[in-house]
C-alpha cells in the first residue's frame, strides 16, 4: 500500500543533506522566535515554564508551516509533482511521505529551540525535557499532518505561502492549547500522569488529521 | 487503483520532470524506484548507457546542457517499457545524434507493439517509421496531408 | 426572484421574523436578575446555531462537490461560508453588547466565546482563501477540503477550549447565563426566534447560491464567447 514511500523519504532527505537549506532557515527562524519571546516576556519569574512553553510552540507553528512548504516546493522545481503523479504511487504514499519529511523538519527546529531553552532559561530540565518529548511529538505529528494537506495550495493561489499560516492557526488551535498547556506543566515539573488529558486530546487530533489528510490529500494535490 | 495505470504510460513534457539537484543517476535510480523496477540501480545504468550519458552519470541535472537533458527526460519517461507513450516535442534542442537516439527508441518502442504520439513543430520522418501526422488545430486535430485518411485522435487510439 | 420557492421563503422569513420580533419585545417577561439586556439573548443564541448550521453545511456540500463534481455543490459551500461568517459575526456581536452589563467587559476568553471566536477564524481563513484564489476547479477542491477539515475540527476545539477554561478558572464568570429560562413564554420565544433565523437563513443561502450560479453561467458564457472569436479571427 505504501510502495514508493521509501523512494520519496529518501530522495527528500538526500536533498536536504545535500543543501542544507530547510535545515538552516527552519532553525534559524525558530530561535529567533524564541529570542523575540524571551525578549518580549523576559526569561525569569514565576511564569518563566509558561513563557518557555508558548516561546516552543510559537516557533514550532511557524517552522511547520515553513517545514511542509519546504517539503512540497521540492517538487515544484522542473514540474517533478507531475512526474510523482504521473508514476504508479499513490497520491496518499504521497501524503505519507512528504508528511514525514515536514515532521522531520519540525523536529530539527524543535529540538534546536529545546537546546536554546535550556540555556536561556536556566532551567534544571533534565527530566522534564525527557518528559516534554511525548507531548513535542504527539504535537508535530498533528501539526505536520495539518500543513502537509494545506501546504498544497501555495504555488497554486496567489500569495498561497501567505495564506498557510493563516489556515493552519485556527485549525491548529485546539491542539495549540493541549499542548502549550501540557508543555508548560511538564517543565514546571509535573509528572507526565498530571497531563494525561491534553494527551489524550492531542493524540486525537493527530488520529483525526493525519486520518484526514491521508483520505483527502488526492483532493489537492492535483492541478488543473 | 488509478495510479497503478500510470505504470503503463510515460509522458516527456514541455517541463524535464527531473530533480535538478540530483544527478542524472540519481533521477533514474529514484524514478524506477517508484516504477517498482528490481534492481533500480543496474536499470538505471542501462538506460543512461542507451541515452549515451553514462559519463554525465554523476552530474548535477542543473549542469546539463539542454539536449542532454532532454535526452535524459525521454529515458526517464520510456524507463518502465510503457505501453502508451506521449513526447510533447522529443526532437527540441537535438543534435542530429539525438534524433536518431530517439528515432531508434521510438522505432524500439513500437516493435514491441507500444502506442506512441508525439508532437513536433515541423513535419518529419522517421526511418522505417509509417507517422501518422494531424494539425492541431483550435478546433481539433485535422490530417495533416489530405490523403484520404481521415480519423481523429481517437480512431489513431483504437487502431493501436 | 420570480421562483415560487424564492417568494415562499420570503414571505415564511418575514411572517417568522415579525412574529420573533414581537414576542422578543413584547410577549416575553423581562428576566428578574439581568434586567432587559437578556432580551438580546433571544437573538445571540439563535446566530449562533446559524452559524453552526452554516458551518455544517459548509462542509456537506463540501463533501458533495468532491464526490459527485458538480459546480452547484461548491456554490452552495461558498454561500454557507459567507452566511455563516455573517452570523458567527453577529454572535461575537450581540455576545459582546450582553457581556458589558452582565460581566462588565465587552470581552472574556469565555469558553463558549473563545470557540466561537475559533469558528470566526476559521471561517474568515476559508473566504480569504476563496478571496485570494481565481474561481478555478482547483480552488473548489481545496476549499472542499478546507471546509471538512474545519468542521471535523469543531468537536476538538469545542473540547480543548472547556478543558483550558476549568483548569484556569475564569474570575468572572460566574453566573450560568442562559440555563435560567424558568418562564414557559421565554421558551417559546426562543423557539420562534430559532425557527425564524433558520428559515431567514435558508432565503439568504437560496439567493446568494442563485446568484453565484448566474456568475458561473456568465464566465463558462464570456469563456464561450471568447473563444469562438478566436476561432473566426484564424479564419
Amino acid at each position: 500500500m505504501l510502495e514508493g514511500f521509501g523512494p520519496i523519504l529518501r530522495k527528500d532527505l538526500r536533498l536536504e543533506v545535500r543543501t542544507g537549506e530547510s535545515t538552516v532557515v527552519l532553525v534559524s527562524i525558530s530561535v529567533l522566535i524564541l529570542v523575540v519571546m524571551v525578549l518580549a516576556f523576559g526569561p525569569a519569574g514565576a511564569r518563566r515554564a509558561e513563557v518557555a512553553a508558548g516561546a516552543l510552540w510559537t516557533a514550532l507553528i511557524f517552522a511547520g508551516t515553513m517545514g511542509a512548504t519546504r517539503a512540497l516546493l521540492s517538487e515544484r522545481e522542473s514540474g517533478c509533482l507531475r512526474g510523482l503523479l504521473l508514476s504508479p504511487v499513490e497520491p496518499a504514499t504521497i501524503y505519507a511521505a512528504k508528511l514525514s519529511v515536514a515532521m522531520i523538519f519540525m523536529a530539527q527546529a524543535g529540538i534546536a529551540v529545546l537546546v536554546v531553552l535550556v540555556l536561556f532559561f536556566n532551567l534544571d530540565f533534565g527530566g522534564a525535557l525527557l518528559r516534554l518529548l511525548p507531548v513535542f511529538l504527539l504535537g508535530i505529528v498533528g501539526l505536520a499532518a495539518l500543513c502537509t494537506l494545506l501546504a498544497t495550495v501555495s504555488g497554486r493561489v496567489r500569495a498561497g505561502a501567505m495564506l498557510l499560516p493563516v489556515m493552519v492557526v485556527p485549525l491548529f488551535a485546539p491542539a495549540l492549547i493541549a499542548g502549550s498547556k501540557a508543555s508548560a506543566a511538564v517543565l514546571a515539573g509535573q509528572p507526565l500522569g498530571a497531563v494525561i488529558t491534553w494527551l489524550k486530546l492531542l493524540g486525537a487530533f493527530d488520529v483525526l488529521f493525519v486520518t484526514a489528510g491521508y483520505l483527502l490529500f488526492e483532493h489537492v494535490i492535483f492541478e488543473d | 487503483m488509478a495510479a497503478q495505470q500510470f505504470r503503463r504510460v510515460g509522458v516527456l513534457l514541455h517541463q524535464s520532470l527531473l530533480y535538478p539537484r540530483l544527478t542524472c543517476r540519481e533521477n533514474m535510480e529514484f524514478y524506477s524506484e517508484l516504477f517498482a523496477i528490481p534492481d533500480a540501480g543496474a536499470h538505471a545504468r542501462r538506460w543512461l548507457e542507451r541515452v549515451g550519458l553514462q559519463r554525465a552519470a554523476d552530474e548535477l541535472v542543473s549542469a546539463l546542457s539542454r539536449g542532454m537533458e532532454q535526452r535524459l527526460g525521454i529515458a526517464r519517461a520510456m524507463l518502465a517499457d510503457p505501453d502508451l507513450i506521449l513526447l510533447d516535442e522529443p526532437f527540441a534542442a537535438m543534435d542530429a545524434d539525438g534524433v536518431a537516439l530517439v528515432s531508434s527508441l521510438v522505432r524500439e518502442a513500437l516493435a514491441r507493439e507500444a502506442a506512441v504520439i508525439f508532437t513536433a513543430h515541423a513535419p518529419l520522418e522517421i526511418a522505417g517509421v509509417d507517422l501518422r501526422m494531424f494539425k492541431l488545430e483550435s478546433n481539433g486535430l485535422t490530417p495533416f496531408k489530405d490523403e484520404g485518411r481521415r480519423g481523429s485522435l481517437r480512431n489513431l487510439l483504437r487502431r493501436n | 426572484m420570480k421562483n415560487p420557492i424564492s417568494i415562499g421563503l420570503a414571505a415564511a422569513t418575514c411572517l417568522s421574523m415579525v412574529a420573533a420580533l414581537f414576542m422578543v419585545f413584547v410577549y416575553v417577561p423581562t428576566e428578574a436578575e439581568q434586567g432587559i439586556v437578556q432580551r438580546i439573548f433571544y437573538f445571540h443564541l439563535p446566530c449562533a446555531w446559524v452559524a453552526f448550521l452554516g458551518f455544517g453545511i459548509v462542509a456537506l456540500a463540501g463533501g458533495l462537490y468532491l464526490w459527485l463534481g458538480h459546480k452547484v455543490w461548491d456554490d452552495l459551500s461558498y454561500a454557507a461560508a459567507e452566511l455563516g461568517m455573517l452570523f458567527c459575526t453577529l454572535v461575537l456581536v450581540t455576545g459582546s453588547i450582553w457581556a458589558k452589563p452582565i460581566w462588565g467587559v465587552w470581552w472574556t476568553w469565555d469558553s463558549r466565546l473563545t470557540t466561537t471566536f475559533i469558528l470566526w477564524l476559521l471561517y474568515g481563513s476559508y473566504l480569504l482563501l476563496r478571496a485570494f484564489a481565481d474561481d478555478t476547479d482547483g480552488i473548489a477542491r481545496f476549499a472542499a477540503v478546507l471546509g471538512i477539515v474545519g468542521v471535523l475540527d469543531i468537536p476538538i476545539i469545542i473540547i480543548s477550549v472547556r478543558l483550558w477554561r476549568t483548569i484556569h478558572p475564569a474570575v468572572l464568570l460566574t453566573r450560568q447565563g442562559e440555563h435560567g429560562l424558568q418562564d414557559l413564554r421565554m421558551v417559546a420565544t426562543l423557539l420562534v426566534s430559532l425557527a425564524a433565523f433558520t428559515i431567514m437563513f435558508v432565503w439568504l443561502l437560496w439567493m446568494r447560491v442563485a446568484t453565484l450560479r448566474l456568475r458561473t453561467r456568465i464566465v463558462r458564457l464570456r469563456r464561450t464567447l471568447a473563444l469562438r472569436e478566436l476561432a473566426e479571427a484564424h479564419r
